[in-house]
């Protein structure tokens, strides 16, 4: 070989590690500044973008439920009127479920798959950074319309005919279906990335039983997402369909059929609940065993809860719809498979209990997070069990029960975890400690303010309380309660102001982590901390489900990859044997600029069908840019 | 051992394949049937659920045999069998639940 072409393919196997970590330093480095934040395609610095904004959409979803207290405090508030009412609590439900829980939940899948797959990049990664940029404008687009007193008004859920052209005049409704939109673009980009960065960029020897549960469920979720997502597509393009051309899906005077919204909307409102549930899920089985430090007990029925969850989510839809009147015979179909679900749920709950019986629990602040989990998530899941029962969601339907239940849920069965997650991958992201004490009073506050905000309104609901009303009379007896409720709302927002003041204050001064502060098992405390942009000098090799552990810290490697050019190893599905080498693209601008031309496509076709035809001539221009080869090493590969 | 290997591409997979996908069609049908099924003498709602229950139960069954290829030492693709069988008894769970309730209410009841 020619020393030229030795240059041009030089590999790690011909470097010592110094000179190969400047080398891969200089091929995978995103440059500084503007150019760097508008063009890098680095999967950890866009997950932690992702991961800011979630949070910034959380506080500010926070800030609309802390209106909505205030206006619930005192009967007959005049704080709020009905129609701000309407918005706020509209905007605060999209905000949670669209632009907080999904969105942060796969962010953190695309900060820690690759890195607990032992990979340098995600599967597509200008695809990631598209996948950002769209929803920050989906974001901006929902918000901006509700500062200008334009924000969707008809629920989180968005029924006709409410929403249809007849009873919701303007574009309100219109902005919330694109809000949609932009959403699921961006949440189905990145399960088709985390679906092949599972499949084919796993580290050799990690075959499909040593894969981190982490990265099971992330790969079962962003499958769930492919199945569920499509249908809330066409239901909000129906929608604008009818409110914009005049088509009549949902007009049943016209031949179509207002209970197919409901179909539509739930065949993905219910799976939307496991994809917020199974990462967190995943995120306990990776936690939690290092912290009781030992393996997880039961990891192939850890892997059967979550596949099973998947499937069996799909099955669910319709008891949110008990009350519309369908067949009772086809309603009990969905009570059998909302009890069935409860077998895989519980399947996870014991296996945990039992790691925690059969380990030495250490009492640090993500292992107090779980437990705050164990206790909400059983509580919520329990309630579930019971308006899974027709006679008892026909009675508590619509009221503030439902409102309790689904809070326990989804706060305990996923916020906790969250919490968990991010204070244990804080050292590994930034390289330094969050702190010990503001963190435990962070969990103190968090668990009793949750607890008795949510918990009086399961005896709200049962005293006959609705939803979404602004305000009730004075002599109905709701108004202790509620002032209750109200103020111990206060203490969950100082909870989260806590944990973000915690973040915000260690990411500058906390304490040095080092690489695995926590003495932790999986790939990605074999990194340093924060992680190189190449992730890995050299490719881990794995022979357990537990590298860290059972290799005593010295794990062997694989070599021969390019340093010249972005290249990842490729390994075969199952067993994860090396298959082949693979380029990696380099930074770009075309990402952004086609999220551009997309978010002003669908925003002007809010207001004109036309905008799809000519918005798609700068989408086309834009793609064709992004995938123009530009004679770098990657190209010529 | 090898002839397990040969097997595994198809039966490995029953138990993913076969109980889901007679769970989704039974799901399907349970909207459809109470509307013939009123006042009818013979309820085919029952049947099917029934034998959705036993195919689930069969392609359980199927993946089982070569998740005995785990316990010989063969490692991966034993354990996606065993997923496979277990998954297939809890759809077939799901399924009994479902037939059990179609014992319960009439095809009738709104």
């Amino acid at each position: 070989m020619s020393e030229a072409l030795e240059q041009r393919d030089l590999r790690d196997t011909a470097l010592d590690e110094v000179l190969l970590e400047s080398r891969l330093a200089r091929t995978w480095h995103t440059p500084p500044g503007w150019v760097g934040f508008f063009t890098t395609v680095d999967h950890k610095r866009i997950a932690v973008r992702y991961i800011v904004t979630a949070f910034a959409f959380l506080l500010l979803g926070g800030v609309l439920a802390l209106l909505m207290r205030l206006q619930l405090s005192r009967p007959e508030a005049g704080l709020i009127g009905p129609d701000l009412y309407n918005q706020i609590f509209t905007v605060h439900g999209s905000t949670m479920m669209f632009l907080f829980a999904v969105p942060v939940m796969e962010a953190v899948g695309v900060l820690l798959v690759p890195l607990m797959l032992g990979t340098r990049n995600i599967a597509f990664p200008r695809l990631n950074a598209f996948s950002y940029w769209i929803y920050l404008a989906g974001g901006l687009v929902l918000w901006v319309a509700f500062v200008l007193d334009v924000g969707p008004d008809v629920g989180w859920f968005a029924y006709v005919p409410l929403s249809g052209p007849q009873y919701s005049a303007g574009k309100r409704a219109d902005i919330w279906a694109q809000m949609i939109t932009f959403t699921e673009i961006a949440a189905l980009a990145i399960a088709v990335e985390i679906v092949v960065t599972v499949l084919k960029q796993r580290a050799p020897g990690m075959s499909l039983d040593r894969i981190p549960l982490f990265v099971w469920a992330m790969f079962v979720t962003s499958f769930v997402v492919i199945l569920a997502m499509p249908a809330v597509v066409v239901a909000s393009t129906a929608l604008i369909l009818d409110r914009l051309v005049g088509t009549h899906f949902f007009n049943p005077a016209e031949g179509g059929d207002a209970l197919l919204w409901q179909h539509l909307f739930w065949f993905f409102g219910h799976p939307e609940v496991y994809i917020i549930f199974l990462p967190a899920v995943g995120m306990i089985s990776s936690i939690l065993p290092t912290f009781v430090r030992r393996p997880i007990f039961g990891y192939l029925p850890l892997v059967l809860a979550l596949i099973g969850t998947g499937i069996l989510a799909f099955g669910l839809w319709v008891h949110h719809m008990f009350t519309t009147g369908l067949p009772r015979v086809g309603e009990s179909f969905f009570t059998a498979s909302s009890m069935a679900i409860a077998v895989p749920s519980g399947v996870q709950i014991f296996c945990w209990l039992a790691t925690i019986w059969l380990g030495r629990p250490v009492w640090r602040v993500p292992f107090l997070y779980i437990l705050a989990f164990f206790f909400t998530f059983v509580l919520g899941g329990l309630t579930g069990v019971m308006v899974a029962s027709v006679p008892l969601d026909t009675q508590v339907h619509d009221t503030y029960f439902v409102v309790a239940h689904f809070h326990y849920v989804l706060v305990g069965g996923a916020v906790f975890p969250l919490l968990a997650a991010v204070t244990y991958w804080f050292s590994k992201m930034t390289g330094r400690m969050m702190s010990e004490r503001l963190g435990r009073w962070s969990v103190a506050l968090l668990f009793i303010g949750f607890n008795f905000t949510f918990f009086p309104m399961h005896i709200l609901g049962l005293q006959g309380m609705p939803r979404r009303i602004y305000t009730y009379q004075a002599d109905l007896p709701w108004g202790g309660m509620n002032l209750f409720v109200s103020l111990c709302s206060l203490a969950l927002a100082a909870g989260f102001l806590l944990f973000v003041w915690n973040a915000l204050r260690s990411a500058r001064a906390g304490e040095a982590a080092g690489d695995n502060p926590w003495g932790a098992a999986t790939l990605e405390w074999a990194t340093s901390s924060p992680p190189p942009p190449y992730n890995f000098t050299r490719i881990p090799v794995v022979r357990s489900a537990n590298p860290l552990w059972d290799d005593g810290g010295a794990l062997p490697v694989a070599s021969g990859l390019s340093v010249n050019r972005r290249e990842l190893l490729i390994t075969t599905t199952a067993e994860a044997r090396p298959e082949a080498r693979e380029t990696s693209p380099r930074d770009s601008a075309w990402p952004f600029w086609a999220a551009i031309a997309t978010t002003i496509m669908l925003v002007c076709s809010i207001f004109t069908p036309w905008a799809v035809v000519w918005g798609s001539i700068p989408v086309a221009v834009t793609l064709v840019g992004w995938f123009w080869p530009r004679g770098t090493p990657e190209d010529d590969s | 051992m090898a002839e397990n290997t040969r097997l595994f591409p198809l039966s490995g997979w029953a138990g993913y394949v076969i109980g889901p996908a007679a769970w989704a069609v039974n799901t399907q049908l349970g909207q459809i049937l109470p509307y013939v099924e009123c006042g009818a003498s013979f309820r085919p709602g029952l049947f099917l659920s029934g034998l959705g229950v036993l195919l689930s139960l069969a392609g359980a069954w199927l993946s089982y045999r070569v998740s005995g290829m785990r316990l010989r030492g063969s490692g991966m693709p034993g354990f996606v069998a065993s997923i496979g069988a277990l998954l297939g008894c809890l759809v077939a769970f799901a399924m009994m639940l479902q037939t059990l309730s179609m014992v319960m209410v009439s095809g009738c009841a709104r």
